[in-house]
């Protein structure tokens, strides 16, 4: 398995909940050539898990394997296996796109002598040719979610996580990352993707997770889930695992 | 930092935090209000700060003495008014005894000579009739009143023409009564009085360069290196590019010194350049003949200035820690400016610390940062530094950098700061994640002791010492408490203490008082006791007309309950969570000593504090320490109430005794059973 992610637990605060479980025991796995959606509502837990799971943030309890590397023992083998991309990160806007595809990629210990090839092929690959050497701060939306993309791939991670990548982006902009996201299948890639966006989910996930309240209640196929609920659609399949979940 | 590296296309390995450094530094050479705080302002304005105020001072000064005064005569005597209106500058009118305070208040004259009739009398008899010297003794000349506005400063300026002409009048006078007299010729030989100024460019204004200079690249390096550190931090996690950077195989601390060295460089780039521009100033600009030609007592040479630059660089090390740090609490670029203001605050309460004359020699200055380098530049500049101050305040600094720097580089571990993830006040009190609130809170109390506390007693003694330990020590800390929502009874170790540690908080009370007594005595060899501290404590503590049994209450019984609630409940009960045993005894002992606002009692004050730390810790009740501090201060209060001589052989045996006593009582292992 590229991902195996076992019991993961988080605590958060806030003034009006007190103290809440973000993520509540969340377990699954992830092999190579295959794209997992964590599906669930804002406030699921999604974010905190792919977090965990990036090493940005630190289980209370529980692990992750990504290919092999555990996170809590050995975060850096694991950042250097590991594409991350969420909506929220951003670009340095005084840097050119090149020059932030050769910072992570020396970050991330790509072979040096390759690098610049790497780089020319990203460029290539994206068709970001016109503005490979124009500072960010001057691109389009569209422009800039090619370079955070090429930047989250550019040492080669044989995983991937995305934090809700399209959140934000317009149809095309949002196609292209679809594409994107099926390139990287047809490479072998493993793939782990939050949405809460339900004909993504269907379009693209091999196997969807319905997440809510930090609890993980199921996860299988579209068909699998159909038959577990009996519904057709996602959304009423969905709707089904949660309130008979939450009504429980 | 970190060991893993990078190679780069010439073979050689650079490691990560290299990386982070380029980047970091080519992002901040394109920011242009980097550019401007580091290299015009230092450049082009404290030059023109350091020109303009002197000579535009200079110059207006000079104009006031230009002006001309209105002198309003109130009363008649022609021989005054007719010197007055030949004087230059002067312009005489008459007024009235009814309107002269009016015309005063509205400007119209600036100032009013008040002329009794009795003196326009005597003056003009005296200058035509002979008269006998015995009648001169019992008729005095009245005196001259003049009335005017200090506060209008054409008329503070210009005043020294009115008191020029009305001595000259007084002079005119004596020499025609001498000659009235007929003893003119013999007593006429005037005697001269000619003034040289050793200093007479010298203004106000020129004396404040060495003051006004140390504040100038204190301020320069804060303002220059507070843009990067915020840019480089906050905005990076505001941007959203703290996460890619987060999930890059980089050692946080790594990350945190490539941006570290970059806010230094700014800043040391800053300082050679204000250095060099100031300098150059002074030395060609329009300033050199009133400043530094006028000054031969100020060294303003090439190795003055560099000697600057030498104590310079470990306090731009240490700024630059400092803003990094700041920006490392802060989510966004509006809360990083807010944090900017107190920290500007109390760099400049710092580095006035050091203008302050009766400190100057204080030996605590020279190794607190900022003061010390503020001090160290002034001396430098009047030539009174010596190789020791220079030593002391560079190797004081670095070593304060270094630990701040390093203090920095560890704020990215922290989720809370990082992603804006609240701890709950359970885990906060678990991970002792109460730092910042900590070090806020401390210092506000600190403050309010310095100053509240010191006005109060000035005020009423008793009053002032009942004052302060309920509402600026007992409540904040109960304030604290309740806004960390911490269990309060666990936190404050209320908790009924086994019987042994009472018995050696009892038994440890009088021998603590003989100890402190002795430390004090050595402690005077190297650094000698203010008399006039200790009138001020004498006074606090033994405040005429007062009981013993109302001094015992108020300052050692209240002390105990409230100071011991403030440090070894809330502070001690919340630092425990994450500081080791001995660390926390010491912070607590030493933070226990410095709140008591005397350099002198630091170490005393400070080792009772460490003793009854460990005494809470030890027991896990707050009570034995509660006892040997009340314990404590009654003696203290009894001994100096009577005047007990405390080394005497008498009260170093009893120290003695209780100190056994103690220790058996400490050192006695109860039995299981008897713990539970």
């Amino acid at each position: 398995m590229a991902v195996e992610v076992k019991d993961l637990r988080k605590t958060f605060f806030d003034a009006k909940r007190g103290e809440f479980l973000a993520v509540d025991g969340i377990s699954f796995n992830c092999s190579q050539g295959e794209i997992v959606g964590l599906l669930g509502p804002n406030g699921a837990g999604k974010t905190t898990t792919l977090r965990m799971i990036a090493t940005i943030l630190r289980p209370d309890e529980g692990t992750a394997k990504i290919n092999g590397f555990d996170i809590m023992t050995d975060p850096q083998s694991v950042r250097k296996n590991l594409g991350f991309l969420s909506s929220e990160t951003g670009l340095y806007e005084r840097l050119t796109p090149r020059e932030i595809l050769n910072y992570f990629g020396q970050l991330s210990d790509y072979p040096l002598d390759k690098l610049n090839q790497r780089i020319e092929d990203l460029i290539k690959l994206f068709e970001m040719g016109d503005f490979a050497d124009t500072r960010c701060e001057r691109l389009s939306t569209g422009m800039k979610q090619k370079v955070s993309i090429a930047r989250a791939i550019v040492h080669d991670p044989p995983v991937m996580a995305l934090d809700e990548p399209t959140s934000g982006l317009d149809i095309i902009t949002s196609q292209n990352t679809y594409q994107f996201i099926r390139d990287s299948k047809a490479q072998g890639k493993c793939i782990i993707f939050s949405t809460h966006i339900m004909s993504e989910a269907e379009k693209l996930c091999d196997r969807i997770g319905i997440i809510h309240r930090g609890k993980l209640f199921a996860m299988g196929t579209l068909e699998e889930l159909r038959e577990l609920t009996g519904a057709h659609y996602l959304e009423d399949i969905f709707l089904a695992i949660v309130k008979e979940q939450v009504d429980v | 930092m970190s060991s893993s590296t990078a190679p780069i296309s010439n073979g050689k390995p650079m490691s990560k935090t290299s990386i982070v450094f380029f980047k970091e530094l080519k992002e901040v050479l394109r920011d242009y209000r980097t550019l401007i705080m580091m290299i015009i302002i230092p450049t082009l304005f404290y030059p023109a700060m350091l020109v303009f105020p002197a000579t535009f001072a200079k110059q207006s000064i000079a104009k006031l003495g230009q002006n001309t005064v209105m002198v309003g005569i109130v009363g008649d005597c022609e021989p005054l008014e007719k010197h007055l209106q030949s004087a230059e500058h002067l312009k005489v009118v008459q007024l009235s005894e009814s309107d002269y305070r009016e015309k005063l208040k509205s400007n119209q004259v600036d100032v009013a000579v008040l002329v009794p009739p009795e003196f326009t009398e005597t003056v003009s008899r005296d200058y035509i009739t002979q008269q006998d010297f015995s009648d001169l003794k019992k008729t005095p000349v009245p005196a001259l009143k003049l009335v005017l506005d200090t506060n209008r400063e054409k008329v503070l300026f210009s005043m020294s023409n009115v008191y020029a002409a009305i001595a000259e009048f007084q002079e005119e006078y004596l020499k025609k009564r001498l000659r009235v007299l007929d003893i003119g010729s013999a007593w006429e030989r005037e005697t001269k009085v000619k003034f040289d100024d050793v200093s007479p460019k010298q203004s106000d204004t020129d004396n404040m360069l060495p003051q006004f200079a140390p504040y100038l690249m204190i301020l320069m390096v804060l303002l220059a290196t507070s843009y990067p550190a915020i840019d480089l931090i906050t905005g990076e996690r505001q941007r959203g590019t703290l996460a890619l950077l987060l999930v890059a195989p980089v050692e946080r601390r790594s990350i945190m010194y490539g941006k570290i060295i970059v806010v230094v460089l700014v800043g040391l780039l800053t300082t050679v350049l204000g250095v060099i521009s100031i300098a150059a100033t002074l030395q060609f600009g329009p300033v050199k003949s009133t400043v530094v030609d006028a000054h031969p007592q100020f060294d303003f040479g090439l190795t003055a200035w560099l000697l600057v630059l030498f104590v310079m660089t470990p306090l731009v090390v240490f700024i630059s820690s400092l803003s990094v740090f700041v920006a490392a609490l802060t989510r966004t670029f509006q809360q990083a400016q807010g944090y900017l203001f107190p920290l500007l605050l109390v760099t400049l309460f710092l580095a006035s610390a050091a203008q302050i004359p009766e400190l100057a020699d204080n030996a605590f200055l020279k190794v607190v940062p900022i003061a010390n380098t503020t001090l160290c530049i002034k001396q430098i500049i009047t030539r009174h530094q010596t190789w020791q101050g220079i030593l002391i305040t560079f190797v004081s600094s670095t070593i304060a950098a270094i630990l701040l720097a390093r203090s920095a580089a560890g704020l990215l571990q922290r989720e809370d700061l990082l992603l804006g993830v609240q701890l709950s006040p359970k885990k906060k009190m678990e991970t002792g994640s109460y730092g910042r609130e900590l070090v806020i809170f401390g210092g506000i109390v600190f403050f309010m002791l310095f100053y509240f506390g010191q006005l109060l007693s000035l005020w009423n003694v008793m009053a002032s010492l009942v004052i302060t330990q309920i509402f600026l020590i007992l409540c904040p800390a109960l304030a604290f408490l309740r806004y960390t929502r911490s269990p309060v009874l666990e936190t404050l170790s209320f908790k009924k203490p086994s019987p042994r540690y009472v018995i050696a908080a009892l038994a440890l009370g009088f021998a603590t008082v003989v100890i402190s007594m002795l430390i004090l005595t050595v402690q005077t060899k190297f650094l000698p006791y203010s008399e006039a501290y200790g009138r001020q404590m004498q006074l606090m503590l033994m405040p005429p007309g007062r009981e013993l049994w109302q001094i015992i209450l108020v300052a050692a019984l209240m002390p105990a309950i409230c100071e011991e609630i403030f440090f070894r409940g809330v502070l001690q009960g919340i630092l425990r969570k994450n500081l080791p045993k001995k660390k926390l005894i010491l912070v607590i002992g030493l933070l226990f000593g410095v709140f008591h606002l005397s350099m002198f009692r630091i170490l005393p004050t400070g080792l009772l504090g460490v003793l009854l730390a460990y005494l809470t810790l030890a027991s896990g009740s707050i009570f034995p320490s509660m006892c040997l501090h009340f314990m404590h201060n009654a003696y203290y209060l009894w001994s100096s109430f009577y005047k007990v001589d405390l080394d005497s052989t008498l009260c170093i045996s009893l120290a003695l005794g209780g100190l056994v006593v103690a220790a058996l009582a400490l050192g006695w292992k109860p039995s299981q059973t008897e713990e539970k």
